[in-house]
């Protein structure tokens, strides 16, 4: 019997009269993440389903499916004629072999069928109670659900477990987001949870060859890479950051200099950002995880940014929680790589925690040909462009 | 572009093309077939053991194939101890091939010790004295230390082991000495020693372990039987010709060579000693190979070191003390070097085809990179 994949989205159903744009995106984006893959997809009202495969490629389209963001979960199901016998068959394939509790859910949108929904789902639990005598009915709260899905065109759809997937909302439905790419934990999870709110992502890297070394930059871009299997095409903008880094040591207090390094990089990243259509800067900024993230620090930091929003989605986790997600999102091994990055190349033994914005701009200001690198280093960036992966 | 970092890997003697011409198109057949087409090629590999053999004053049936050094190490270390349990004494300065698989056999119940070593890798024989008894089962050290070159007296670490503990094994990790210093293993004594082919101008992909006869081991890969019966895989007949042919080729000079090279150590640690105030030597020139030298600057990372000297065109190495890699700083610190320098560990190592005036335009653009770094000490 066939097997299909029965997709169920998730806060899109909160949207009123523009849910269409929201769907419109999700099925493009579900469709681009199954690129090279053989199936028929299937909309019907609030659901989706995927048809038509070859059951070898079914772990490959579950893998892919479950990282688009959108998709609340997703079932394997087996669709069958309407039927009552083929149905209780099959409810009896899904009927647990252990003892424990279960009902059968029926839906019934096919109203020509001579029984209602309740009696079609007494009769299917008895199929399981005949395959497995030891289950106990409940249907308030039972351990196992089989749901009976009844279609309008004479087939039905029959399932049980539920696999969630990312959850979220669409990419492409919230702005494109610059994201301020180092090569560690917390910034690949910062942008992969603002894509998963919707936002297509671009990324911005500072590289100080030969302060750090090309595997640095190659970590960033294999990380970068790691984050289109959920958000589709990343476009990376490599700055070279060396001058800027060097003046920033010969010129600033020691002790201002990351929070210089980081108002200089945080102006780079706008910039570039409004060239490239973004609305957003993304950073990875955790309070309090290190001297730069203080309140105080991010007020100096956020005081470079002119226009655009910085978002800081990891801003109350705590480390803890940004690794389980590293793992989870398969990054955690690429960020462990023990490359210095442009941040851990130039630390100062004592960076300020409490930085003043007086001290910070007048430390700044000492940098005389600031603006002039600043241009510099934005005409020289690389750009390096990432296709889909997964 | 001048290539310094001849301990990591050398360059591949030309003479090896012929014979994966000959071997891997011309004479491509499986030396296990019954076609005389293959028995020629048994033949030559038989010729090749037998070359290989003699290069260490072993007899062909004494040589086992392998892929690499690193596998020599595993094979000889998972593989020779009878009894199953004992201790295992290896150097705190050993290759990760040995270091690790010495993890492995802790792992597995035995009890691994490590011997220390003094400031430039040789082992402490004192030191090393009081940890063997007559519950050693397997002993592994190397002949020369990767990161600095350090020569060890295996001939004396394998008399006091055999004296204090008889049915112990020897196993020396030659992967550093091998085509560098005259190896014989029956003076060393040692039961079994690890080789391997691209430190010598072979290529990557070949390695050998030498084990005595008499001695047998258990298999590493089962299959065919080939290697006997201890690495079973279709022979890697064109890189075991390769090998065969580098050394033929470059084993008769390797006196005159290792005197070459050893005029290079010395120039080189002579004028780094007069160009850096802040210079900490970790090679002893007087017990060391002459192809290794390792120093460090104090307050400049390594790394970035070696990324400097890159853009002049020059190629270093920081051995495995690579500042980055947290996880290596075991040598550093069995070294006991200073946290000043222990980031800044740089690994110099040359081969015979090198010259003086190349050192010379080493030192000239290190003196320049150090300067412009030094600029930016961390404040």
């Amino acid at each position: 019997m066939k097997k299909v994949l029965l997709l169920r989205y998730g806060e899109l159903f909160l949207k009123g009269k523009n849910k269409n744009y929201f769907e419109n995106k999700l099925i493009s984006n579900i469709k681009e993440s199954l690129e090279g893959l053989d199936y028929t997809f299937v909309k019907t009202q609030n659901r989706y389903y995927i048809e038509d495969y070859d059951e070898d490629i079914q772990d490959e389209l579950i893998s892919r499916l479950t990282k688009v963001f959108g998709l609340h979960s997703l079932s394997i199901a087996t669709k069958i004629k309407s039927e009552y016998e083929l149905m209780g068959q099959v409810v009896q394939e899904y009927t647990p072999t252990e003892p424990t509790t279960f009902r059968v859910s029926v839906n019934r949108a096919d109203k020509s069928l001579d029984k209602n929904s309740m009696q079609i789902a007494q009769m299917l639990g008895g199929y399981c109670l005949s395959k497995n005598p030891k289950l106990k009915v409940d249907l308030s709260h039972p351990k196992c659900e089989i749901k009976v899905d009844i279609r309008e065109q004479g087939y039905s759809y029959i399932f049980s477990d539920k696999i969630m997937c990312a959850q979220g909302m669409p990419v492409g439905t919230a702005g494109r987001g610059m994201l301020l790419l180092s090569g560690g934990f917390d910034s690949p999870v910062a942008g992969w949870r603002m894509a998963r709110r919707g936002m297509d992502l671009y990324a911005i890297h500072y590289h100080s060859y030969p302060h750090t070394s090309e595997l640095a930059k190659q970590k960033v871009v294999d990380l970068a890479q790691k984050l289109t299997a959920y958000c589709g095409k990343v476009k990376l903008f490599v700055v070279p950051f060396t001058d800027i880094q060097q003046q920033i040591h010969i010129n600033c207090r020691a002790d201002y200099m990351i929070t210089i390094m980081r108002r200089i990089m945080v102006d780079i990243a706008e910039r570039v950002a409004k060239n490239n259509n973004c609305v957003a800067l993304i950073t990875g900024e955790s309070l309090g995880q290190v001297a730069s993230q203080t309140s105080q620090s991010i007020t100096v930091t956020n005081q470079a940014v002119k226009d655009l929003p910085v978002f800081r989605p990891l801003i109350g986790m705590d480390k803890y929680e940004i690794m389980e997600t590293a793992e989870k999102i398969d990054t955690y091994k690429l960020s462990e790589l023990p490359y210095e990055d442009c941040c851990t190349v130039f630390l100062p033994k004592y960076p300020v925690i409490k930085p003043s914005l007086d001290v910070a701009i007048k430390e700044q200001a000492k940098i005389a040909n600031l603006e002039e690198l600043v241009v510099k280093a934005i005409e020289n960036v690389e750009i390096i462009n990432l296709e889909r992966e997964f | 572009m001048i290539y310094f970092d001849n301990a990591a890997t050398t360059q591949m003697d030309k003479i090896c093309l012929d014979a994966y011409q000959q071997y891997g198109v011309d004479n491509f057949y499986n030396p296990s077939a019954l076609y005389s087409k293959a028995l020629e090629v048994t033949n030559c590999i038989k010729s090749a053991r037998n070359t290989i053999a003699k290069s260490i004053g072993a007899t062909k049936e004494e040589i086992i194939f392998t892929a690499s050094g690193s596998e020599s190490d595993n094979l000889a270390l998972l593989c020779s101890i009878k009894s199953k349990k004992g201790k295992v004494i290896v150097s705190n300065v050993e290759h990760s091939a040995i270091y690790n698989t010495a993890q492995e056999l802790s792992r597995r119940g035995y009890e691994v010790v490590f011997a220390p070593t003094d400031r430039f890798g040789r082992i402490d024989m004192t030191e090393f004295e009081k940890l063997v008894d007559d519950s050693v089962v397997l002993v592994s050290i190397m002949h020369v230390c990767n990161e600095t070159g350090a020569l060890n007296d295996i001939k004396s670490l394998c008399k006091l082991v055999k004296t204090k503990s008889p049915y112990a094994l020897f196993h020396c990790d030659g992967v550093q000495a091998y085509g560098k210093t005259p190896v014989n293993v029956k003076t060393l004594g040692v039961d079994m020693y690890s080789a391997s082919g691209h430190k010598v101008h072979g290529p990557k992909g070949i390695g050998f372990l030498f084990v005595k006869k008499g001695l047998t081991l258990r298999p590493i890969i089962f299959g065919g039987g080939q290697e006997e019966n201890i690495r079973s895989a279709t022979e890697n007949v064109a890189s075991i010709m390769a090998l065969s042919s580098v050394v033929e080729k470059n084993f008769s000079s390797l006196k005159a060579n290792a005197e070459h090279i050893k005029s290079l150590q010395l120039y080189a640690y002579q004028k780094l000693a007069e160009s850096f105030d802040d210079i900490l030597f970790n090679t002893d020139t007087e017990h060391s190979v002459g192809n290794i030298l390792s120093f460090a600057i104090k307050g400049v990372r390594g790394e970035v070191v070696t990324h400097c000297m890159e853009q002049a065109g020059i190629i270093v190495g920081t051995g495995s003390a690579c500042s980055a890699r947290k996880s290596h700083h075991r040598i550093p610190q069995a070294l006991g070097i200073d946290n000043d320098y222990a980031e800044g560990m740089l690994r110099i190592s040359w081969n015979e085809s090198n010259t003086k005036e190349e050192i010379d335009q080493f030192v000239a653009a290190l003196i320049k990179v150090v300067a412009e770094l030094q600029e930016y000490q961390r404040k």
